[in-house]
């Protein structure tokens, strides 16, 4: 028997378990495709930043099939899985559209790409975008992505309007998923540390007001004159993609514009900086805070206290930015192995139960 | 060489006065509604499917208007008017997240709770904080003898880990009364028609009030015991009692609604002796109950779960001696991949031949049909990779007029299955601003 | 040669011990720096890092001894994996760091441990599990109700159904006790009102079928067990007298003898009659002539058994003719007519009633109080007898008569918390604290015997002598050596070896025709009485990997193909060949860790990792099939099959540990038979461990499981603590279950010194307090 009884108070709660499995952080890229061919650059970087960040999830801030089927065509481009011939098919994720809203016109740089042929009348570029149906609720295709991360590990990039992530913010039950999953929110809109208007902003001012007041998470800002600093120049092109005979991102460069031009590339350098935060040649403003004006212009407000900076591309530097970016936009992806079995045709032989 | 008979067994009524054996704790009694004549009330059923659906023999190549059916569902087109199909609801509860294996346990429990339920086999919890068909029954309940019905015919497994990491408790219930209350399944048809009609249907009804008079001293008692026990204890324990306290209440008040009432509900049907083996007689029996309960409105909600999920039940009765779930994990094989076809299909045929029957029992003006919403689908997709979106899903029934079937309707990817849950619960007249992780309702289950 | 190996494997176990015991001597004290930190570089960070973390194992965290506190659970499983020389696995060479970095962990556990002040835990009150309620109903009140047909099943998590964060009363559970205390008490009292019309249930074969369901209306199966036998499981539903109807059609050609003709209920002899031969000789009589039996058949499912038992004349009857009626005679019909009320009076209302009702409410207080203090297991109040003897009134006043007053009450007691569940009051602040000597009464009966505590171990522990060990430990001598405690063989290891499962199995009978009901039970009480012995004879746990003898009847010893077994008696009997022996030999144990079609060397790798050596495999990750053996005996034997299965590096991470050890078990079929061939392949059961010992065949590894029989050992204590607690083990545990070990190992390993290192532990003796 137990002589002398040990007096305990109830012991503490265990400590949370440190998460053993280390994976990439999760990035959400969301912008608005086809307005601008950094969207197509950026999308290009975030799929190749390898361990430093997996690209989760890829939505469009406006109501637009075409965006979105490109988004789908990059998917199925970088993750090998395009072609529904190969055994290793796999329906690749959905990409987001708004909830609701009216349909964005197609640009030259999507209806361009999308009407590319192969000699033999096919499509060039294959994906699985028809109809809405065929793609998510933005808002809850970001919200589920965001639920298999670690906390404060997810990094979202917003190149376009923040119609999206405001609608999440407003969904039920989302705002502590973003509050708990995300740890920075990297925005290619405004210019800093004030400037002329962004047309991502003016697109829709009150959301961009909304996103810059209410977003939990701390905000690095890439303005348009970043952008402008570290353009994409268009002689580039036709060497750094040459590996593949049919990249999209190329192929929409030329559908987009009369070629060669100098591309700015906000968006990608936005992409860029999520992937390699620590990066020696960036620069950010001290903290503070961004207010975005009626007008659609942005103006940033040093503070001690504030959750907000913008990124600072030193000329010096400029030539390396643009080097390092540029090379990671158009490195040859490793398409990945296939994961589990090719799913089987339902078998022919079996006759179905007398009714 | 051995000469063996082989057995049948179809004694599944009990002969001679059967039906006034065991004593009942409550006596069936015709409802409010039969008295009223109010429009029919709109009752909900979910008919749950374990280990996943052979997908290409259920998928439905087209939208809009039901034409011809894929094989499994081919059983369904006698009735395609009185269904819908809905295809890309997703479970993202279900899903790993950040809790690894295990996804028979959470697709199982996610199913009606909407929850991303805690991976433990010890202490179990449902963030929920219940099921929808208990949060419904928690609002209209008390309307009807019973507030909810659990269903299931499949003895739940009795030892060994279920599924890697997650208790039981997950995989033998769909429905949660609280975050770590489970409402087990009746499985025995004869309990169950205890459950529903009593047996003292042939006492006067001056008998009837005497013996609820003496059971209400007993329930005093036992009231009287139980709260004076949990000043004594734990939080923890007290937790317990309250749950039996609860469950003495919710009896009381289904003796006082009996007691209001004056002529038994007629069963129409002998008492079952038992479960019957086959799995077709032991279907036919649970349903045909759940019919009488809905035509007598003794309850307007409830679970059947047509087996416990990661099942490994064989199907002798169409010739199939393989486990359920080891034949789900078919690794692409033809053979086995057809098994699991067979069993699919020869579920539906059993689902669809009730509906034939229930689509000619009139109510009100229409068809009692017309008042249901039977929600017949599984918390999976592919069993053998385990996903979790574009779950099977049908509906059988208009809820009151206010879903058109008779068509496939496709939503966005990735659209939350609780939606769903949203919308029915609507039409049962519990209105919620949201329900585990929806994003909104259904759009346009009433409009063509 | 395998002796060989087994004894290189000793001999290098030896070795390391003593390169620990040398460096526990070592003048330097080893620090986490030197002891632990080169081995982790060198040897786990390979595999264990941010890069690929392993079996989702990262060490990047592990790098300092302070994480040894942070990450104690973590550091368990290290050690745990580590000793058990599952890591590093084989290929990765061992470093000689590894005794010093073992030893080191276990020293700086046990000095981490040693300011930690230990805590008992606390285990939630929980209502009585369907098997307690039903021994506690026969205990209390001599009545047998089968709570499997009346209640819902208890859900279970870590392999037990009693664990009071699981269990939890539904509405439909409440339901059902209501229901079940109206039934117990008119049972126990025989108030019973009997139909005016006699029930009737006809079973019969295929051939009468029709012609019974013609004039009964509807009928059962009659299950031919055999040429001479019927069987059918037949629900009474009431106590009472019953009119069994026996058809007997069929007739023997010749000089046919008597036979005696027999009824079994649940095997055992309920009634039994000689029919002589009849006249014609032909026949003994009509071609549906019926016997009538008259027997008392208590209320239940039952099963019972119709047959010849001396039936000398089949021998004549060729086996194929042994159905045809011209040739044969054999049961084929059997109805059930009644009841009546039996005209003895019932046993359980003599034990009730001590004293005439009709003496007045005195005597009603006294059955009253008797049976509540029994029945709520302590002491009950003035106040309590009063609000019961309320209820008496109530009745009274409804015009109830005394013995319906009585019941009524009685009622009351079966439905009161204090006797549904199992309850242990807190003192206010929720500190540690031993358990009261009432409260320790019930733990003790509700641990060896699924019931309540009879009255003597009750009296000594209202008179608080169970704080005595010595006391203590004669009550627990006591109880097992009381029949009672073959409930531990029924519930603990019904449950620990998934015996329990044997009910939902459901074998292929195309490829596995000798399953039967009767070998599927004879399979049961096999092990049941294999468990029994061992617990009653206190005999080594190690037997239960390994042993020379087990229990047989003639059935089942033919089905193992041992001689010499005759009759239907199991009993001890010696194994002479290495072909069984111990329970992963037995045909229950092999049958429930099968698919109903074909073995699975993963299902029982799988089972003995986590039954035998406690250490559980991962999940497989989806879309990979648990196992994928189905082209086995046909296209690839199960060997080359496996062997593409491990090509999968994921897969073969746990499969290596898995399959040898299920390989080692190919021999035995789905149901437990020996066999040589699988399919068209010859059984290959060999297999290598992830320490590198190779073995072939069940007997070889056995002995290696032998080897490791510290580590079963802790495993079925770890269960065995589980289950007498009634909860999960947490970490807190962990030191709790590894002293118990090592104390039980110093005692070598004796199976009841296991429980009694139980009732003395921390948490079988006291429990943590909760705030209220």
């Amino acid at each position: 028997m137990q002589q002398e009884q040990p007096k305990v108070e109830a012991p503490k709660p265990e400590p949370p378990k440190p998460n053993a499995r280390r994976t990439p952080p999760a990035i959400l890229f969301d912008s608005d495709m086809g307005q601008n061919i950094d969207a197509a650059l950026a999308l290009a970087v975030l799929y190749n930043l390898g361990a430093k960040g997996k690209l989760s999830a890829v939505g469009v801030s406006r109501m637009s099939l075409e965006a979105a089927a490109f988004c789908d065509i990059m998917s199925r481009f970088y993750s090998g899985a395009g072609d529904l011939s190969s055994p290793q098919f796999q329906a690749p994720a959905p990409v987001g559209l708004p909830e609701t809203g009216p349909a964005a016109p197609p640009t030259a740089m999507l209806t361009g790409l999308l009407g590319m042929k192969k000699p033999d009348g096919k499509p060039l570029f294959t994906h699985g975008v028809q109809e809405t149906l065929d793609t998510a609720d933005a808002r809850v295709l970001y919200r589920n992505t965001l639920l298999t991360q670690n906390d404060l590990e997810g990094i979202v990039v917003l190149a376009g309007p923040a119609t999206n992530l405001v609608r999440t913010l407003d969904m039920s039950g989302a705002k502590s998923v973003v509050t708990a999953k995300v740890g920075l929110l990297v925005v290619a809109a405004g210019a800093y540390p004030e400037g002329a208007p962004d047309p991502r902003i003016r697109a829709d001012i009150e959301s961009a007001k909304r996103l810059f007041a209410t977003w939990p998470s701390p905000i690095v800002a890439v303005g348009i004159e970043a952008g402008e600093a570290a353009a994409y120049s268009g002689s580039r092109v036709d060497t750094d993609f040459a590996w593949s005979q049919a990249h999209p991102v190329a192929e929409a460069y030329r559908a987009f514009g009369k070629s060669p031009y100098d591309a700015p590339a906000q968006a990608a350098l936005a992409a860029y900086y999520a992937g390699n935060p620590q990066e020696s040649f960036f620069k950010l403003s001290e903290p503070g805070r961004i207010e975005v004006l009626d007008d659609g212009r942005t103006r940033f407000v040093p503070s001690a206290t504030g959750k907000h900076r913008y990124l600072i591309v030193d000329a010096t530097q400029k030539a390396k930015v643009v080097e390092a970016y540029a090379a990671l936009a158009s490195m040859k992806p490793a398409v990945p192995a296939p994961r589990g079995r090719p799913p089987q045709a339902a078998p022919a032989a079996v006759k179905p139960l007398a009714p | 060489m051995i000469v063996t008979k082989k057995k049948l067994d179809r004694r599944t009524f009990l002969r001679g006065v059967g039906v006034t054996i065991g004593l009942p704790v409550l006596d069936a009694m015709t409802p409010a509604l039969v008295r009223a004549a109010t429009k029919p009330p709109v009752r909900l059923m979910f008919f749950y499917l374990p280990n996943g659906i052979d997908m290409p023999n259920w998928n439905l190549d087209y939208q809009g208007k039901l034409g011809e059916l894929p094989r499994i569902l081919k059983p369904m087109e006698a009735h395609r008017e009185d269904t819908l199909v809905l295809s890309n609801l997703t479970h993202n509860y279900g899903r790993a997240l950040l809790d690894g294996a295990g996804d028979h346990g959470r697709c199982c429990a996610s199913y009606l709770t909407g929850a991303h339920v805690k991976k433990t086999s010890t202490d179990i919890y449902v963030s929920g904080p219940q099921s929808m068909d208990q949060l419904i029954a928690g609002e209209i309940g008390q309307k009807t003898r019973l507030p909810s019905l659990e269903i299931g015919m499949e003895d739940p497994r009795q030892t060994g880990s279920c599924d890697s990491g997650y208790s039981c408790a997950y995989t033998n219930n769909l429905a949660w009364k609280s975050e770590t209350q489970p409402m087990p399944p009746v499985l025995d048809p004869r309990l169950m028609f205890e459950r529903l009609f009593g047996t003292s249907g042939d006492l006067s009804l001056a008998e009837r009030l005497q013996q609820q008079r003496l059971r209400s001293s007993v329930l005093d008692f036992v009231r009287e015991s139980t709260q004076k026990l949990t000043k004594e204890l734990g939080t923890s324990d007290r937790r317990k009692l309250d749950e039996y306290l609860s469950a003495i209440r919710g009896i009381e008040q289904q003796m006082d609604r009996a007691a209001k009432d004056e002529n038994p509900v007629d069963p129409g049907m002998g008492k079952p002796a038992g479960a019957p083996s086959d799995f077709g007689d032991h279907f036919k029996l649970l349903t045909d109950m759940v019919t009488i309960a809905f035509r007598s409105d003794l309850t307007r909600v409830g679970t059947f779960m047509i087996t416990r999920e990661g099942t490994s039940r064989a199907y002798r009765e169409i010739g199939i001696a393989d486990g359920h779930h080891p034949l789900t994990h078919h690794g692409g094989k033809v053979e086995q991949l057809a098994k699991v076809t067979q069993i699919n299909e020869y579920h539906v045929k059993n689902f669809a031949a009730w509906v034939e029957r229930l689509k000619q029992i009139p109510e009100g003006d229409g068809r009692l049909l017309d008042n249901l919403m039977l929600v017949y689908g599984a918390s999976l997709n592919d069993g053998n990779r385990h996903i979790h979106d574009d779950l099977p899903t049908i509906l059988v029934g208009q809820g009151g007029g206010t879903i058109k079937t008779g068509r496939r309707m496709v939503f966005r990817r990735e659209t939350p299955f609780c939606n769903l849950h949203l919308s029915l619960m609507d039409r049962m007249g519990v209105q919620r601003e949201s329900f585990g992780d929806s994003s909104g309702r259904l759009p346009g289950l009433d409009t063509v | 040669m395998m002796k060989q190996r087994l004894i290189s494997v000793l001999v290098s176990g030896a070795a390391g011990l003593l390169v620990t015991t040398a460096l526990m001597r070592s003048q330097t004290p080893a620090t986490f720096e030197t002891a632990v930190l080169p081995v982790i570089q060198k040897t786990c960070l390979p595999c264990h890092s941010d890069q690929l973390s392993s079996a989702g194992v990262n060490f990047q965290g592990f790098r300092t001894a302070a994480s040894i506190q942070s990450n104690r659970e973590q550091w368990d499983t290290v050690l745990r994996k580590l000793k058990t020389g599952e890591m590093p696995p084989a290929g990765v060479p061992k470093p000689s760091g590894l005794p010093g970095m073992v030893t080191f962990l276990e020293s700086e556990f046990a000095r981490l441990d040693a300011n930690v002040k230990p805590d008992p835990g606390r285990i939630t009150a929980r209502h009585l599990t369907r098997v307690e309620y039903r021994n506690t109903i026969r205990d209390l009140l001599g009545v047998d109700f089968q709570t499997t047909l009346e209640f819902p099943v208890d859900d279970s998590g870590d392999g037990f159904d009693n664990l009071g964060d699981i269990l939890s009363v539904s509405p439909l559970l409440a339901e059902r006790y209501l229901a079940a205390a109206e039934r117990i008490t008119e049972r126990a009292l025989g108030l019973t009102k009997l139909p005016a019309i006699p029930l009737d249930a006809s079973y019969a074969d295929d051939d009468h079928y029709e012609e019974v369901v013609s004039f009964t209306g509807s009928a059962g199966a009659v299950h031919h067990v055999g040429p001479s036998f019927v069987e059918v499981t037949h629900r009474v539903e009431y106590d009472g007298n019953y009119v069994v109807v026996v058809g007997l059609t069929g007739q023997r050609p010749g000089e046919p003898k008597p036979v005696n003709m027999g009824l079994w209920m649940d095997g055992k002899l309920l009634y039994s009659l000689e029919i002589p031969a009849g006249k014609p000789q032909t026949v003994y009589f009509g071609p549906f002539e019926k016997r009538e039996i008259k027997v008392f058949l208590p209320e239940g499912l039952h099963t019972f058994r119709l047959g010849f038992a001396n039936d000398v004349d089949l021998q004549n009857v060729p086996v194929e003719s042994r159905y045809n009626i011209r040739l044969n005679k054999f049961p084929q019909f059997i109805q059930f007519l009644g009841p009546e009320k039996p005209a003895e009076e019932v046993a359980s209302r003599k034990k009730i009633l001590i004293c005439d009702l009709k003496t007045g409410p005195a005597c009603t207080e006294r059955i009253l109080s008797t049976l509540a203090h029994r029945a709520f297991r302590r002491p009950v109040t003035k106040t309590e007898v009063a609000s019961l003897m309320k209820i008496v009134n109530v009745a009274k006043k409804e015009g109830l008569n005394d013995e319906r007053a009585l019941q009524l009450a009685m009622q009351a007691i079966l439905v009161s918390p204090d006797f549904l569940f199992r309850l242990e009051r807190d003192p206010v602040g929720g500190q540690v604290h031993t358990i009261s000597s009432v409260e320790m009464a019930s733990r003790l009966s509700y641990f060896l015997w699924s019931s309540m505590p009879d009255d003597e171990l009750l009296a000594v522990a209202e008179a608080g002598k169970l704080s005595n060990q010595k006391t203590l430990d004669e009550q627990v001598r006591r109880l097992m050596a009381d029949p009672r405690s073959a409930a531990l063989a029924d519930n603990f290891a019904g449950q620990w070896l998934e015996i329990r499962n044997l009910d939902s199995m459901k074998p292929d009978p195309d490829k596995f025709p000798d399953w039967s009901a009767e070998l599927r039970d004879d399979m049961r009480t096999e092990t049941r009485m294999f468990f029994d012995y061992i617990l009653r004879q206190n005999r080594p746990v190690v037997e239960f990997i390994d042993a020379r003898y087990t229990f047989l009847n003639e059935p089942l010893a033919r089905y193992y193909g041992v001689e010499g077994v005759k009759g239907p008696d199991f009993r001890k009997v010696e194994l002479t060949d290495g072909r069984r022996g111990g329970v992963l030999s037995q045909a229950s144990v092999l049958a429930v860790s099968s698919y109903p079609s074909r073995t699975s060397v993963v299902l029982r790798g799988k089972y003995i990792l986590e039954n035998i050596l406690g250490s559980p495999p991962p999940p497989p990750p989806p879309n990979v099939p648990p196992l994928d053996e189905d082209a086995v005996g046909t296209s690839l034997s199960l060997r080359q099959q496996m062997e593409k299965h491990r090509e999968n590096p994921a897969c073969a991470v746990c499969h290596s540990k898995m399959d040898p050890l299920g390989f080692a078990l190919e021999n035995y079929d789905v149901i437990g038979k020996w066999r040589t061939m699988d399919g068209k392949f010859p059984v290959d059961s060999t297999g290598t461990l992830a320490d590198g010992t190779k073995f072939e065949g069940p007997a070889e590894m056995r002995r290696v499981l032998t080897s490791k029989l510290p580590q079963f050992a802790e495993c079925v204590a770890g269960k065995m603590m589980i289950y007498s607690l009634g909860r999960g083990l947490k970490q807190s545990d962990n030191r709790t279950l590894a002293q118990m070990t090592r104390n039980w190992e110093a005692k070598g390993f004796a199976f009841q010194d296991l429980i009694f290192e139980i009732v003395h532990s921390l948490p079988f003796q006291s429990r943590r307090g909760e705030t209220q």
